[in-house]
């Protein structure tokens, strides 16, 4: 008589042929069994590699509290275009795309005043002056440094105040690879002298951060993030996005897959020890192989708007698939319509009265 | 005869109401037509080649037929001058602004403040049929911009504009940038506010304010005719150059 083996009690997505086998990409579904749900009125910050964007702007589409810390003048509000270009409202924190650890724990250092903050401003032969760890944060740069740091400054203070009232640190993990100051220590978003800054080899070197690097930082990292908010949980994600170049000598898809199952490992790792941490699988609906690469746009890289709504979908989905559907949170009603629309309705009045005024017969 | 059209938001009503007054005797060579959307209603306009049209039972509709004895169309051909009254100076979001500059709560670059001015530009009622028009017609184009706040706002507020004073040079010089960038065609002519009618570089005399407005909504902006005629004067002192 055969008995129960661990095995006979375990679920349909636990078993290859139920899960995956004979399924189309979009029906392998249920791959996120979250931890702790996400509600409407927790003040949620996102940062990261550029997939992160996508996260953020999909959260404040189905009305959760994502944070902004740094809105646009209010000039700007109404030009989604214009707003991103300045990168407002990208990410929470206006840091531009934090593709490393190391480079979440640098921003965070600095804006906690835990280390010296470079005053590394790059000047372009036509006068403009480039921050070297957000350089494209500007569409042409600043008109001076003085901007750039002031404007870096403004970034810097915004992020502290926000951390103390965010309840979700959500953070897409993108690169092992950076390029570092030899003598500062200070990490490069991207390697000087490729969009703004000169390379100078005996002041720039590479580095492509190992496992325990990421992860004792990220450790670090959370547990700062902690101590200056005890309820803050966070979520880790993996960017689906391979590398556009590699450095390390090896050949591009081998220092991607190398670079990304690094990361994977520590944002398991992290999910696995720390009750606070979870970890979504963005980076596995995109890039595993039983998705057979059908959300990549042609050069098998970019991840298409349908790849970026599959996943997003699957996010949403599997928080209500555990916790039920979210209750609407009445804060993150569109003010800014309202008042825009009050206003205009006053101001339409007032100019009735004028009109009236000097058009009467 | 020159024909001059005069296109623009509630603002226009002060000119109209010069004009009417006895300023059309003092310019005995021009005939003028005054199409006013108040408000918001210059958005409903809709364009074809040779003419700006408001639909039929909209709120410009009503507007135009108001101003502009019964019209509801401007025929582009019809006209030798285009003069537009109703570019808005963002006051309300640059007191914000100010307020957060001052207590150094945020900070930004020129470049992005220069872009933000451009695009409020761009977003209002008159921009679309300026555009239209220098696409359609060789005509010569003034642009008078909408007055400056009554020097009574600062008198009834000065808490509230305390700190657009300490960065309102600052911000005159981007908005200048920005119109000069935005409205870059040798056929266009900016016109500032005329310096008779100024208290301070950045504030209208109270005299000019228009009571009722004010009155009624506590609005700073609308003005008087005497105002519309010392509009008028910069004006046609340009078409007469």
């Amino acid at each position: 008589m055969k008995t129960d083996n661990p095995y006979t009690s375990l679920p349909d997505n636990a078993f290859w042929k139920t899960a995956v086998a004979g399924r189309k990409p979009r029906e392998i579904t249920g791959l996120w069994t979250p931890k702790f749900e996400i509600k409407k009125d927790q003040v949620i910050a996102t940062a990261g590699s550029c997939f992160a964007q996508h996260i953020g702007r999909a959260l404040k589409a189905r009305g959760y509290a994502w944070h902004d810390s740094e809105p646009a003048p209010l000039l700007m509000h109404f030009n989604q275009e214009k707003c991103h270009l300045f990168n407002y409202g990208v990410f929470t924190f206006r840091t531009g795309n934090i593709y490393t650890v190391a480079l979440l724990k640098q921003w965070l250092d600095w804006s906690l005043g835990k280390s010296v903050l470079p005053d590394e401003i790059w000047q372009s032969p036509d006068k403009r002056y480039y921050d070297l760890f957000r350089p494209n944060i500007e569409p042409n740069g600043f008109k001076s440094a003085e901007e750039a740091l002031k404007s870096r400054q403004s970034t810097l203070k915004a992020m502290k105040s926000s951390l103390a009232k965010t309840d979700l640190f959500i953070f897409t993990l993108g690169l092992t690879e950076a390029w570092v100051n030899r003598q500062a220590h200070s990490v490069y978003p991207i390697c000087p002298g490729t969009l703004a800054g000169e390379f100078d080899p005996t002041q720039h070197q590479f580095k492509n951060f190992n496992f325990l690097e990421i992860y004792t930082a990220l450790t670090e990292v959370l547990d700062t993030l902690k101590s200056i908010n005890p309820h803050m949980r966070f979520l880790l994600t993996v960017s689906p996005v391979p590398l556009t170049a590699t450095a390390s000598g090896e050949h591009v898809v081998t220092a991607t897959l190398h670079s990304k199952s690094i990361l994977r490992a520590v944002a398991g790792e992290l999910k696995a020890s720390r009750a606070d941490t979870d970890y979504f699988p963005s980076y596995e609906i995109i890039s595993a192989f039983p998705f057979k690469g059908v959300f990549y746009a042609e050069n098998m890289r970019n991840v298409q708007p349908q790849g970026v709504n599959f996943v997003m979908n699957s996010f949403f989905n599997c928080q209500a698939r555990v916790f039920g559907e979210p209750i609407a949170n009445p804060t993150t009603v569109n003010h800014q319509a309202t008042t825009h629309s009050g206003s205009q309705k006053m101001t339409d009045e007032v100019c009735e009265d004028a009109l009236l005024d000097a058009f009467k017969k | 005869m020159k024909q001059l059209c005069f296109i623009g938001t509630s603002h226009l009503a002060a000119l109209a109401h010069a004009w009417f007054q006895g300023e059309s005797a003092r310019y005995s060579k021009f005939q003028a037509s005054f199409f006013a959307g108040g408000g918001s209603s210059l958005y409903e306009a809709e364009f074809s080649p040779n003419t700006i049209k408001a639909p039929i039972a909209s709120k410009l509709a009503e507007n135009f037929q108001r101003s502009a004895q019964g019209e509801t169309t401007i025929n582009l051909d019809q006209y030798d001058y285009f003069i537009f009254q109703g570019l808005d100076y963002p006051i309300i979001e640059i007191l914000r602004l100010s307020l957060l500059l001052a207590k150094h709560e945020q900070f930004f670059s020129s470049d992005c403040l220069k872009n933000g001015f451009i695009h409020h530009l761009e977003s209002q009622p008159i921009t679309p049929c300026i555009q239209h028009i220098l696409h359609y017609t060789t005509a010569p184009i003034i642009i008078s911009t909408t007055p400056k706040t009554s020097y009574l706002a600062l008198q009834n507020q000065p808490l509230e504009y305390s700190s657009y004073l300490l960065y309102a040079d600052f911000f005159e010089l981007l908005f200048l940038t920005a119109k000069h960038e935005l409205f870059n065609d040798p056929r266009l002519t900016l016109i500032k506010q005329p310096e008779e009618t100024l208290a301070t570089p950045f504030f209208t005399k109270t005299d000019y304010l228009n009571k009722t407005c004010f009155a009624k909504h506590h609005d700073y902006w609308h003005k008087t005719p005497n105002y519309g005629q010392a509009v008028l004067k910069k004006i046609f002192a340009q078409l007469t150059d």
